[in-house]
């Protein structure tokens, strides 16, 4: 039996979620509740062995809380299903310690077989391509790379902090730091959408000496 | 450039003195010589009068056409001149002083009109990104959500349902599926997150191959294994101009393979989008290649647009690839 919390801020999800997880046989649906407080309320109170949390949240988002409920007594593993489909979200969510992500559009019985791989101790997050991870990387602060080296390669967190010689909670909130930065909006489109004008001709580093 | 020795002397002065000197010459011939001009002209009379006349004129138009021949050259040049490109401005003809001034002037108009342009075109242009960005994020998020939302109560509903009623339930799912599907494709144009999160190579090879897919067309797409990241902006601007190019070449050209290309030169990065259409004598030349125009006229970039009647088109896309600094990027990059 596999007890599992949905978080969805869409009622209509949260019904179609409960409705199938009550009929697949070996899943329990705890409840569904629609936002990250209601969300750690419930897992602090019925300890799931899943929480089932959708990325976009009314108040705040879904890797944020996947952090915080991994620091419960009893943490519940995380999947994160999310119809935001960036694909930078798959490194941002191992990063967060996720335990699974899935896309909102895959098959029912797909969902089922996460569901109960990650409740088994499995882990089912996409396979990450290299050059998504350095892209990510450059997006990060320097000075946070080392330690998104580290989780990318699994590294637990104890290690990290007795590593690099800092208390636990110093690595936590840089973790936090580098999910915002990598999840902020990056984008040409953002770079030409205020009105600071931008010459023709590109900044560039000066290669001569 | 300023006008040189001369230069102090205005065009007006010049057309005075030269003409001020036929007139006291003829005067002073008048006055000085034996020859004189009477009311009964006879053939003397008239051969002084006729000299003195053509003489003048002579001299007017020989004074005046070499002050006005630069301003012919200059309007020719002002002709000839092609909005929407860097480099087009009029050389200084001549050195009178007031060719100068209105060789400067007019480069100067120029200068303002492209960066007042260059402005409302930025304005525009990232306007219509928010906005796409947007439609995109909405279609997602809610469109999506409730796609979502009805899939699930289907799957659920045909988990319980009579058996009769399965193959029916069926159909419904796959049509709410196809139209999830179709949803996240329209948000993925509007909007490409692979660019952002993968670079423009895993962008371009993305959208070659998902219009392909559409189309059912060959698109060769060969991409540079190793290629300078581009800033974001001119990420942006070169997947755009491939996407504008390519749905150019799919809906317009009536072409059957297209050849994409992204690779090195030199210092430079170069899209190419080649297709054996039936070239620009037509629907091609709309707003889309003015679009494209503008939005590398934007990032300093190079277009080169060659339509071969009937024998298709090829677009290039030059852009400068040396590293550029992040200090200009970081607050372009954060969101609002």
């Amino acid at each position: 039996m596999i007890r599992t919390l949905i978080v969805d801020d869409h009622a209509a999800v949260r019904a179609g979620l409960m409705s199938i997880l009550r009929r697949e046989p070996g899943l329990v649906p705890l409840g569904a509740v629609s936002s990250a407080e209601e969300a750690l309320r419930d897992a602090r109170r019925l300890e799931p062995h899943v929480a089932l949390i959708d990325y976009q949240l009314p108040d705040g988002d879904g890797l944020t809380l996947c952090r915080d409920l991994k620091q419960l007594r009893n943490p519940p593993r995380v999947v994160v299903y999310s119809a935001f489909a960036r694909p930078a979200l798959a490194v941002a969510a191992k990063l967060a310690g996720a335990d699974g992500m899935l896309d909102k559009g895959v098959e029912v019985d797909d969902l089922f077989d996460s569901v109960r791989a990650v409740g088994r101790g499995e882990t089912a997050l996409p396979p990450l391509a290299p050059e998504m991870i350095a892209r990510c990387t450059a997006r990060l602060d320097p000075d946070d790379v080392s330690i998104f080296g580290m989780v990318m390669s699994g590294t637990p967190m104890e290690d990290i902090a007795s590593v690099l010689a800092v208390e636990e909670q110093q690595v936590e909130d840089r973790l936090r730091g580098m999910l915002r930065d990598l999840l902020s909006e990056t984008g040409p489109a953002d770079g030409a959408n205020d009105s600071r004008p931008t010459p023709p001709p590109p900044a560039r580093q000066q290669s001569d000496p | 450039m300023a006008g040189g020795n001369r230069s102090g002397v205005s065009l007006r002065t010049r057309v005075f003195i030269a003409n001020g000197g036929v007139f006291v010459t003829v005067g002073l011939i008048l006055a000085l010589t034996p020859w004189t001009v009477t009311v009964p002209n006879d053939l003397e009379d008239a051969t002084v009068l006729v000299s003195g006349l053509t003489a003048t004129v002579l001299v007017n138009l020989l004074v005046l056409g070499r002050a006005f021949g630069p301003l012919e050259r200059l309007t020719q040049a002002m002709e000839r001149f092609q909005p929407l490109r860097t480099d087009g401005r009029v050389p200084v003809y001549g050195n009178e002083r007031e060719i100068v001034q209105l060789t400067k002037a007019f480069n100067g108009m120029l200068d303002r009109i492209e960066g007042e342009r260059r402005d409302s075109v930025q304005r525009s242009l990232a306007a219509q990104e928010r906005e796409r960005k947007r439609v995109a994020q909405e279609l997602h998020d809610e469109v999506g959500q409730s796609l979502t939302a009805l899939l699930l109560q289907i799957e659920g509903l045909s988990r319980s349902a009579p058996a009769e009623m399965s193959e029916e339930l069926g159909q419904l799912r796959d049509t709410a599926r196809d139209t999830l599907n179709q949803i996240r494709d329209v948000a993925r144009r509007l909007r490409p997150e692979v660019l952002d999160d993968l670079g423009l190579d895993k962008a371009i090879a993305t959208l070659c191959q998902r219009l392909g897919e559409q189309s059912g067309l060959t698109i060769d797409c060969r991409i540079e294994p190793v290629l300078p990241q581009l800033r974001p902006e001119a990420e942006l601007v070169a997947y755009r101009v491939a996407q504008e190019a390519l749905t150019n070449a799919l809906r317009h050209s009536g072409a059957d393979r297209v050849e994409v290309t992204l690779e090195r030169e030199g210092d430079d990065v170069v899209l190419t989008v080649d297709d054996d259409g039936r070239g620009l004598d037509g629907a091609g030349h709309g707003s889309g290649i003015q679009g494209m125009r503008e939005r590398a006229l934007l990032i300093g970039a190079e277009l080169g647009i060659d339509g071969r009647d009937g024998g298709g088109t090829e677009i290039t896309l030059r852009v400068d690839g040396r590293p550029w600094t992040v200090a200009v990027a970081p607050d372009s990059l954060e969101a609002h």
